[in-house]
């Protein structure tokens, strides 16, 4: 039976959107009640409720009602949480849910499921209903994957795309599993680069979460650069000259002209003529006179290894390893080690935790000044190491009932298993017993079902049963367990 | 379940259901009941399992739909009742649907029809013997409604949400033999209501 049931069993499929959508707003206002805790009506409150109640019902039915009997249409239609383009340029196309591919028009309302994609010297700018904004840029495609109230997903696909959030707004773009959550920001996407995706923070903050491990914030005026087959990231301040990047110029240069701020750009000149400045966070970052400091890391279970060279020899008189969880690393609540010997050009940490992810980052005191400058962040993620096989041992105990004996057993040392081979044999048999001793029954005990307990009723009085079970690996019996007896009295 | 593992429980060696990689984080649980941006979260993790296990379990999209809903409105209003010590989350809130579906059927009386929705349909429906296929899962689905509730619902549980033995005992509230005396007993009433019908050919 369990078998039809898994054959007939179908595939999952996805709630449609607009009813999800419904129920989240439902959700959100129970979660907003229940917050609230129970209301305690007061005796002006018991009054007011039948009040408000029958003022209620008249507001809605002169809304309803009216405009029909006036001859018009319904009056309002029920808001849709579409967005729609604020600007096409060149060659755009859209497609919804399994559809194909058509020329965008100004006129699209951009619904959950729908992707844009643009072509050579295009780019698409989708307007949300919260006022949050994505610009497709040239060669780039995206997938709308959800509007809601106060929430927008989107897919990366391929190309960059920018992205402006409205403040309040859970605003997630996702890339195979690398996540990147924004609230009231403006952020850049990218993987022109095979392998390599791209998140460059414009204003505030976004937090990049790597699969299931814990987000990483970057910050205003950083880039992270998360390598896709090893899952490894690399978090360092931008450079000028990706700041001068055609495509993020303009996007930044659009939001200007439409007064956002424009975060790390705030000091530049958006005609690209001078050069920019960095960030009011990153004031210790080097400048173009200074020497600057390059770290690389790995991880190997709970050791990382951290490498760093220096552009300039005798530049720094220390070196400090900061190390943190969740946030960048400082300098000084974040010392791990420090090396006064400047010859000194790598660290090994050992005492990391399988299973969380560990910001690196080195200060460097400039040997003259004192003053510290800061490498770049390698984020590594310690990952939990695969448990050595126990050996595995099973034990059973058998228990005579009123109607048959009562097996149960319990496997310790294996996680992996697809069942159990249970055997039985008659130790001691009446004469003329039809199952006389020696009589052995085995049943293997459905791959999949993971039992730990049979009842044998096809037991008969006088006779004294043995039994044992076998832990079954990849189709055969690993072990047993011991024998056990118990004997049947009557039934 | 994929959020879960077996692990020997320290000190006894009792194989233990715990949180895999792929668990809701306990400190986002906990804030879900007032933090929206956490309550997403959440939804965004467990309303698909959810609606899935039910879906399979009612096979009846609007159905589906508004349990899920009830479902989850309880999960909300109940988060502070809830004791991670007890049993994990993703297990309690399988309980609550599972208990959901329950309230659902005896609300409108065990036997009522059911109709094979379109979203069930075309998970199985390909060809025409997937057609067929679908048909016998709706008759799966019928009989499931006539077991009592206690069987239907470890069956659910056990071969709808993937469910492992001891997780379904943790959601019962009763041991892991008793859990899979039940599903034993559950799939033997499914037998014998099967028999002589359109899914006896397949047992």
């Amino acid at each position: 039976m369990a078998r039809v049931i898994r054959e007939l069993v179908p595939e999952d499929s996805q709630m449609d959107s607009d009813a999800r959508e419904r129920m989240m707003g439902h959700l959100l206002s129970v979660q907003r009640g229940a917050a609230r805790g129970p209301a305690r009506r007061t005796p002006a409150r018991r009054a007011l409720v039948p009040a408000l109640a029958f003022a209620l019902i008249i507001a809605i039915a002169t809304a309803v009602i009216l405009p029909t009997l006036l001859g018009g249409k319904h009056g309002s239609t029920t808001p849709r949480s579409v967005a729609g383009f604020q600007k096409l340029v060149g060659d755009v196309q859209v497609r919804s849910n399994g559809a194909s591919w058509k020329k965008a028009s100004m006129e699209d309302a951009v619904a959950t499921g729908w992707s844009v994609r643009t072509g050579v010297a295009s780019f698409a700018t989708v307007h949300f209903p919260d006022g949050s904004i994505m610009r497709v840029t040239d060669g780039s495609e995206a997938v709308v994957t959800r509007i809601g109230s106060g929430y927008v997903s989107i897919r990366h696909v391929s190309g960059s795309t920018y992205h402006r959030v409205r403040k309040g707004t859970t605003y997630v773009v996702t890339n195979q599993d690398v996540s990147s959550r924004a609230r009231g920001t403006a952020f850049n996407v990218e993987n022109r680069v095979p392998g390599h995706l791209e998140i460059l923070t414009i204003e505030s903050a976004v937090e990049v979460a790597i699969g299931k491990l814990e987000p990483i914030k970057v910050s205003q005026g950083e880039v992270m650069t998360v390598t896709m087959a090893e899952k490894k990231a690399d978090k360092q301040p931008v450079s000028i000259d990706r700041l001068k990047d055609g495509r993020l110029m303009s996007s930044v240069q659009q939001d200007a002209e439409a007064g956002y701020p424009t975060g790390v750009y705030e000091n530049v000149d958006l005609s690209g003529q001078t050069t920019p400045a960095t960030s009011p966070e990153q004031t210790t970052q080097p400048t173009a006179a200074q020497p600057t400091i390059q770290l690389a890391g790995d991880v190997a279970e709970t050791n990382a290894t951290l490498n760093w060279t220096v552009s300039a020899e005798d530049a720094f008189r220390q070196f400090i390893l900061l190390r943190s969880e969740g946030s960048e690393p400082e300098y000084p609540a974040d010392e791990v080690a420090s090396y006064s010997d400047t010859s000194i050009s790598s660290a090994s940490d050992n005492s990391i935790t399988a299973g969380h992810t560990y910001q690196y980052r080195i200060a460097a005191k400039l040997t003259e000044s004192g003053d510290i400058v800061y490498s770049n962040t390698v984020v590594l993620n310690a990952a939990v190491p695969q448990k050595q096989p126990d050996k595995a041992s099973v034990s059973i105990s058998a228990n005579p009932a009123a109607d048959g004996i009562d097996v149960e057993w319990s496997v310790t040392g294996a996680e992996t298993y697809s069942g159990f081979e249970f055997e039985r044999v008659v130790e001691k048999a009446p004469a003329g017993s039809p199952t006389p001793e020696g009589t052995t029954t085995t049943r293997r005990i459905e791959s999949g079902d993971v039992f730990y307990s049979y009842f044998d009723s096809a037991v008969l009085p006088g006779h004294t049963y043995s039994y044992r079970v076998g832990l079954i690996v990849n189709g055969t019996v690993m072990v047993y367990s011991d024998w056990t007896q118990a004997e049947f009295v009557r039934k | 379940m994929s959020d879960g593992r077996i692990q020997p429980e320290k000190g006894t060696g009792v194989l233990k259901v715990v949180d895999g990689k792929g668990a809701f984080p306990g400190s986002l649980v906990r804030e879900a009941a007032t933090s929206v941006d956490a309550l997403e979260r959440l939804c965004d993790h467990y309303i698909p399992k959810i609606y899935n296990f039910i879906l399979k379990r009612v096979g009846s999209v609007p159905d589906a739909e508004d349990i899920t809903s009830i479902t989850f409105e309880k999960v909300i209003v109940n988060l502070g009742s809830f004791d991670e010590t007890r049993a994990s989350f993703t297990t309690w809130i399988y309980k609550i649907a599972a208990n959901s579906v329950t309230d659902f059927y005896r609300s409108r009386g065990r036997r009522k029809e059911s109709s094979l929705d379109d979203a069930v349909a075309g998970a199985i429906a390909g060809d025409v013997d997937e057609l067929e296929r679908a048909d016998l899962y709706m008759v799966l689905v019928d009989l499931l409604k006539q077991l009592a509730p206690k069987y239907a619902e470890a069956l659910s549980m056990r071969y709808f949400a993937g469910m492992r033995v001891q997780e379904v005992a943790e959601a019962l509230g009763i041991t892991e033999s008793a859990a899979s005396k039940r599903i034993l007993r559950g799939l033997e009433g499914l037998r014998q209501l099967a028999e002589g019908g359109p899914l006896d050919r397949l047992i």
